[in-house]
């Protein structure tokens, strides 16, 4: 049984059809770029997956679980976390706090009592799990700063470094590239990688760089309004034709 | 049916009252960005300037309604963008919303003490003769009083629709709201077009203010309050975009209003308030119905990433060789505190004391929704109404002693607080805020005017707090029994504030989807804190009854949330040190202006409106600033005084002193050429 099932899922605002019936499924372990040019729905995929949008029609699960009916939060603690095309941080904390927050989630909900009694200070176990994330991710030094004086390069690593210490079972990457230069993007590719096979997280990757996507993933869907227009390897994806029009603007020859 | 169309049909220019008023709220949102809760007080003053420059000056209506409407109102609209709204932070929605319930508050006082507090009867009508009946429809007769609001109402929507439609102004105006900064970038004249909507929702305002006027007998700035309150229903019918739909809403809203009224027994204490109430119980629904009022007012300025990062809080900034003395001075000061109100200072002013440290506890409430919470709670004099009238009626019904009717008045005021939170947790902060706005209004008028809640006009008269022969209602001893219970609510906000929840909720203000897809229940994290918020304000009800022993829902009307959220938000709801200064502030201030003549009563709201004006500067409140800044001088101090006892060079060659510089020392650790933030200069 595959780790991620999706079936025919719809949803249309107003009046466009953001997805028209995407089926996919994703193995545990596996990793998956998504592609396709703007406004295809690849966002709009991940919110369906995640639970911040209401789907028109199908059906989303994930280790035979069945999630439609499930708040967002619920679906993070089965695990999967993610990370957001524009990010999304907490101004007012620092960075260490940052993974503090997901590592006290993943523990899942404390009761009330200690909810409110619980120390804010982090024990020495935790400590050491989130010294080790911000060593990977490179933000060690950064680890007091509040958030809100980061660059956009700075607050991508620490939106991953924050999924990733959810030790997720899958991973929904938005764009983890956008913002940063060639030479970080080549950097995270890799830790990206060598984090989700250790880990085995499974991951789901959209991205616009198609040198990272090829450095990170095995399998590619490319997706254009709403549709899956094409999966398999990702040299094989590009050079089907149908996705060729959908990225390049070509003429697909008649069929 | 003809009874029925009767009824009907008196609604329709009943209706159109509250249809300007919400096509004024409507207008001042869509052009300015502001739901200017303040609107109603600037009706009221241009109606005012109206009366007084006829029945006084004796000046020709059609010129005093010029100078009233044309003069004065467009005035006040662009002082107020000029001298206030202008400097708030962009995208500060609660800086906003307190600033307009600011204003609110101050004009009314203003102006009493302006023109004296002299009741004014029958207002001048400006442009039909009130009593002369025009026309009949079906059996109803319209005289001028109907047809004046219904005419002008309708002529008011066309105009606006044309020239948003028709006229540029509209476009720009729309996006100085979205981003005054991004606006002027692309060439607008930012601030031109604010003064323009600013002054337009004003001259609203005002002729508002003139056709509203002989509506009542005489003219009162709280029935300006309330028909505005009930417009804020229609303005949501209108999803405060829409102008048709605010008329239309208006008519409905007037048509409901006059049938229920038609339809009810007179004379009952529900029908009274359900007719009073029923616009609030329509706001709320519709707050919590359509879809698209929950999240009004979210986006973001486009410019935040180039604003520079807040400042540290005072107790980052602090040395660390300040906190002993600084422990030491405290204790001395509590210390000194309560020997002196058992000693030495006189009997009023104690039991004016005893009220600073209740509303302390109250206001304690603020500090977790505004400060952790990041929201704006309209309703806590209410919550602190329904722990004292619950504590209160099971003292006097069943005999419960008064001592633990302080924590069962918390216990209650938290169970209703659960109540109010779960329709609001989808709710963005202005909808939030009307929501608890809505909710106060209808206890105002539903709930507490009934004997078995707020114990009718009469009030309850609450028995004494006793232990053992000891009587600890009585002022001096009530300090000490409210010292306690203010400092166990103090470190019960403290631990949440440093603890997990505090992070929770800091998580949550910064990025709710982002709290959720980590698997943080938001949810939950809101209603605790709202829960635990409605607790502070209950147990501080129960103190600020127990002082007084007579109390009655005058005592906690809505304009006291108002008033509360103003003097908080000055003094800083971002601490617990705020939150009782605040309360010791507002108590001794109140003592203070007893000494002034009787005219300037309203002193002191208007000084924690002003108060308000802070926000713009810091909106940590007055108290964390001054904190911060004196932390900072002592540190430079400190840290010159370490250099001289070590022989070293003077204090200008040396590193940056302690904790001056502490938004700054974290740059050695960001990449170069991407740590400076770029300030921008804010509107010249």
């Amino acid at each position: 049984m595959s780790l991620l099932e999706v079936v025919d899922l719809s949803i249309s605002f107003g009046g466009v059809q953001a997805l028209a019936g995407v089926t996919l499924s994703v193995e545990e372990g596996e990793m998956v770029g998504l592609v396709g040019p703007n406004g295809a729905g690849k966002t709009t995929l991940f919110n369906c997956l995640c639970g911040n949008v209401a789907v028109d029609e199908g059906s989303v699960r994930f280790d035979g679980v069945v999630m439609d009916r499930l708040s967002p939060y619920q679906r993070a603690r089965l695990g999967i976390r993610r990370t957001f095309q524009r990010v999304e941080v907490f101004p007012d904390l620092s960075v260490e706090e940052h993974l503090l927050v997901a590592e006290r989630a993943r523990l899942g909900q404390p009761t009330l009592w200690r909810a409110l009694s619980r120390r804010g200070r982090e024990s020495a176990s935790e400590r050491v799990g989130i010294q080790e994330m911000m060593e990977r991710f490179g933000l060690l030094e950064l680890a007091g700063t509040p958030v809100a004086a980061l660059s956009l390069g700075q607050c991508r690593l620490v939106e991953l470094a924050r999924a990733l210490q959810g030790r997720p079972r899958m991973l929904l990457a938005d764009e983890p590239s956008s913002g940063l230069d060639a030479f970080e993007t080549a950097e995270l590719a890799s830790t990206l990688r060598s984090m989700c096979e250790e880990e085995g997280v499974t991951l789901v990757l959209v991205e616009h760089d198609l040198d990272m996507v090829r450095k990170v993933v095995g399998r590619a869907v490319v997706l254009d309004l709403g549709r899956i227009v094409a999966l398999g390897s990702l040299e094989q994806v590009l050079a089907d034709p149908q996705v060729r029009r959908a990225y390049l603007g070509e003429e697909a020859p008649a069929s | 049916m003809g009874t029925f169309f009767d009824f009907a049909f008196t609604g329709v220019p009943y209706g159109c009252d509250f249809a300007i008023l919400a096509v004024g709220l409507v207008l001042t949102y869509r052009a300015t960005g502001v739901f200017n809760l303040a609107f109603g007080a600037q009706a009221y003053l241009s109606a005012l300037v109206f009366y007084v420059l006829v029945r006084s000056s004796h000046l020709p209506v059609w010129a005093a309604a010029l100078v009233a409407i044309l003069g004065l109102s467009p005035a006040v609209g662009i002082f107020l963008d000029r001298a206030l709204f202008r400097l708030l932070p962009p995208g500060a929605t609660v800086g906003k919303l307190v600033l307009s319930v600011g204003i609110l508050i101050a004009i009314p006082n203003i102006t009493s003490i302006v023109f004296g507090p002299a009741t004014r009867l029958s207002p001048p009508s400006l442009v039909f003769n009130l009593n002369e009946v025009y026309f009949h429809v079906g059996s109803v007769p319209v005289n001028g009083l109907e047809l004046g609001p219904a005419v002008v109402t309708v002529l008011v929507v066309l105009v606006l629709l044309a020239l948003l439609r028709w006229s540029s102004i509209g476009l720009r105006m729309r996006a100085v709201v979205e981003s005054r900064r991004l606006a002027q970038m692309e060439g607008v004249n930012a601030s031109g077009v604010s003064s323009f909507a600013w002054g337009l929702s004003s001259v609203l305002a005002g002729l508002a203010g003139v056709l509203l006027a002989p509506l009542d007998a005489s003219l009162h700035s709280s029935d300006y309050t309330s028909l505005v309150v009930s417009a804020m229903a229609v303005a949501v019918f209108g999803l405060l975009r829409s102008l048709p739909r605010a008329l239309a809403g208006g008519v409905i809203l007037g048509v409901i209003q006059t049938i229920v009224a038609g339809y009810l027994p007179s004379n009952s204490t529900l029908s009274g308030g359900i007719q009073a109430a029923l616009p609030f119980l329509l706001l709320a629904a519709l707050l919590v119905g359509v879809p698209s009022m929950r999240r009004l007012e979210e986006s973001q300025d486009p410019l935040s990433v180039c604003d520079p990062p807040a400042p540290p809080l005072a107790a980052a900034v602090r040395d660390r060789r300040l906190e002993r003395p600084m422990r030491v001075g405290f204790w001395l000061l509590v210390v000194a505190f309560l020997v002196s109100s058992a000693t030495w200072i006189p009997g009023d002013w104690v039991y004016e004391l005893g009220i600073g440290l209740s509303l302390s506890v109250v206001f304690l409430s603020y500090t977790l929704i505004t400060g952790m919470a990041g929201q704006i709670s309209l309703c806590q004099a209410t919550f602190a109404g329904v722990g004292c009238f619950f504590a209160g009626q099971l003292a006097i019904r069943l005999g419960f002693p008064m001592l633990a009717g302080i924590a069962i008045g918390g216990a209650a005021a938290a169970v209703v607080g659960v109540v109010v939170a779960v329709p609001a947790l989808r709710l963005g902060r202005l909808p939030l805020a009307l929501l608890t706005l809505a909710f106060a209004l209808v206890a105002d008028n539903l709930i507490f005017p009934y004997s078995w809640a707020g114990g009718g006009a009469s009030g309850l008269f609450l028995p004494e707090i006793r232990v053992g022969s000891m009587n600890l209602s009585n002022p001096r001893p009530f300090v000490f029994l409210s010292c306690v219970v203010l400092a166990i609510c103090a470190i019960a906000v403290l631990l949440v504030q440093r603890g997990h929840l505090g992070r929770a909720l800091a998580a949550i203000r910064g990025s709710e989807i982002a709290s959720v897809s980590l698997g943080l229940n938001v949810n939950r994290a809101k209603i605790v804190v709202f829960a635990l918020a409605a607790a502070m304000a209950g147990i501080g009800g129960v103190l600020y009854g127990a002082v007084q022993q007579a109390v009655s829902p005058n005592d906690f009307v809505y304009e006291y949330s108002l008033v509360f959220v103003v003097v908080v938000i000055t003094t800083g709801a971002t601490t617990v040190e705020g939150a009782i200064q605040a309360g010791m502030a507002y108590a001794i201030i109140a003592q203070v202006l007893t000494y002034v003549p009787q005219r300037l009563d309203g002193l002191e709201p208007i000084l924690f409106a002003i108060g308000t004006v802070t926000y713009a500067a810091h909106p940590e409140g007055i108290v964390e600033y001054q904190r911060r800044i004196w932390m900072q001088r002592v540190g430079r101090l400190l840290a010159r005084w370490d250099q001289q006892r070590a022989g070293g060079p003077g204090p200008r060659s040396g590193e940056a002193p302690r904790g001056e510089h502490a938004g700054q020392e974290r740059s050695p650790a960001i990449a170069p050429g991407e740590a400076a933030p770029i300030i921008l200069g804010t509107d010249s």
